[in-house]
């Protein structure tokens, strides 16, 4: 992929399309100089407090509407408007109502969030295995014994793949209220760096936050998952 | 410990707004230490019957009464085997026995060593710390075989828990049953469509009518324990059930599945 960059790169002028190297030295500089460590604390904030909230919620609306019949009828087209509404309308009416603060980025991740998390664990609370459920009845196990040995770890691969595309999808929703209307933030120095036509820095930046997510994929969700659902790779005899 | 059930009704509400009655009348009596298989066709009600016994539906109208109704039968220890292993794929083997005993109230500590000695007993202490799903359908069943009687009910309850199982695993944990259950001496009730199977394994044999299902016929094996399945006169005894359950020898095999 980098050679393939820097071929291409060679045919056009640095401001539309930097090379690798200049690139990379220039993610390095943004890194020592201290910025980068300034600017990515600040959106991980936003994102931490925004998904936290989404996914907390959804859990409790998500189950609710697994087991609950009238529930699932009230909410459902809640959902559905909910994941229609573009997030960057999201963005632009959380910024008018909460103005230039902290409040409109994590508002709008949670609002964007929320129903895309709760759709996952509303249908992985449907996909429940009553049959073991049932078992665990017979043998006159607890509610708590019930919920803690027999639900949860079946909830367990849907609550993942819910942290895994609401993270995602979190970064994106913060960026684009960054660049909006914050002046701090990924997004926001993906903005100042486009107001001064550098599209190096534009590049820097992009490829500097990106390293980050690969590493907590790789080096937090991946191993996570991995020892959660071990039990799944055992292959019979 | 003996266990009876009077007169036991039960109707399932249906999708169209009728009901579908599945038991009428069903009464049987379970003496101490007795083994007894309720046979009938697929779908009759059998499991509907353990359901009830276990608590885990409720007759409309009946009775389940225990030592006439000298115990309450919610507070008897029963051990369920299901037709398919139910266990939790996200525990190992041990924890999956363990988790019955800990549900009926026994200590962690304890439970394990107990879980270890009962996967033991069923041939599967070496595989006490794998998961699940990397045993075989059979050793599965025998887990579940072990968690049932890990916590040493008073009462065992079988639907079907071979049917998914191939004829010669099938035959292996028969035998296994019936040395287990000569050691503890608690009643069985097992369901299961295959009357060979029945009366190889049964004190008394109950032979449910279609559905609603009721008790058609009740049978003793008076044969002497090692029984082989092969025996003439089990097969007399097979055929006998057949009979009753009007099928022809046209219709099916001697091996009579469903």
């Amino acid at each position: 992929m980098l050679v393939v960059w820097h071929a291409i790169s060679r045919f056009f002028p640095p401001s539309l399309l930097p090379g690798p190297i200049p690139v990379l030295k220039r993610v390095w500089e943004i890194i020592v100089s201290g910025q980068f460590a300034v600017h990515m604390v600040a959106t991980m904030v936003r994102v931490a407090a925004g998904f936290l909230s989404a996914f907390l919620v959804s859990i409790g609306l998500g189950i609710f509407m697994g087991v609950n019949r009238t529930a699932e009828r009230f909410f459902e087209p809640n959902i559905v408007v909910g994941l229609t509404i573009p997030s960057l309308a999201w963005s632009v009416i959380a910024l008018m109502w909460f103005g230039i603060s902290e409040l409109a980025p994590i508002f709008t991740i949670f609002i964007v969030l929320q129903p895309l998390i709760t759709v996952n664990i509303w249908q992985g609370t449907k996909a429940l295995d009553h049959e073991v459920i049932e078992m665990a009845r017979a043998f006159h196990a607890s509610r708590a014994m019930v919920i803690r040995d027999v639900v949860i770890p079946q909830l367990v691969p849907f609550l993942l793949a819910a942290t895994r595309f609401g993270l995602s999808l979190a970064w994106k929703v913060t960026v684009i209220a960054e660049l909006l209307g914050l002046s701090n933030g990924i997004g926001y120095m993906i903005h100042y760096s486009f107001g001064i036509f550098s599209m190096l820095d534009v590049f820097a930046w992009t490829i500097a936050f990106t390293l980050v997510m690969l590493a907590l994929e790789y080096g937090l969700l991946k191993p996570l998952e991995a020892r959660i659902t071990g039990w799944r790779r055992a292959v019979a005899l | 410990m003996q266990l009876a059930l009077r007169g036991i009704h039960k109707q399932f509400p249906r999708q169209n707004g009728g009901s579908l009655a599945v038991l009428r009348d069903v009464s049987l009596t379970l003496e101490a230490g007795e083994f007894c298989c309720v046979v009938g066709s697929s779908g009759c009600g059998k499991s509907t019957i353990l359901n009830i016994v276990a608590g885990l539906t409720l007759p409309d109208a009946g009775q389940v009464l225990v030592d006439d109704a000298r115990l309450d039968a919610s507070r008897i220890r029963i051990g369920y085997v299901f037709q398919t292993p139910r266990l939790l794929n996200w525990k190992t083997v041990r924890e999956n026995v363990a988790f019955a005993l800990r549900a009926s109230g026994t200590a962690a500590a304890e439970a394990r060593a107990r879980a270890s000695h009962y996967l033991e007993l069923v041939g599967l202490a070496q595989f006490e710390r794998e998961f699940p799903l990397a045993l075989s359908g059979g050793m599965q069943q025998r887990v579940a075989i072990a968690r049932a009687l890990a916590i040493e009910p008073d009462l065992l309850l079988m639907d079907e828990p071979f049917s998914h199982l191939d004829e010669l695993t099938a035959r292996a944990l028969r035998a296994e049953l019936l040395r287990i259950w000569q050691q503890a001496r608690k009643p069985v009730m097992f369901v299961t469509h295959n009357a060979l199977e029945a009366v190889y394994l049964a004190d008394q044999v109950l032979i449910l009518s279609g559905r609603p299902a009721t008790i058609m016929k009740s049978l003793r094996v008076g044969l002497p324990r090692d029984r082989e399945m092969e025996d003439p006169r089990l097969v007399a005894l097979q055929r006998e059930i057949l009979d009753s359950l009007g099928v022809t020898a046209a219709k099916a095999g001697p091996t009579l599945i469903g």
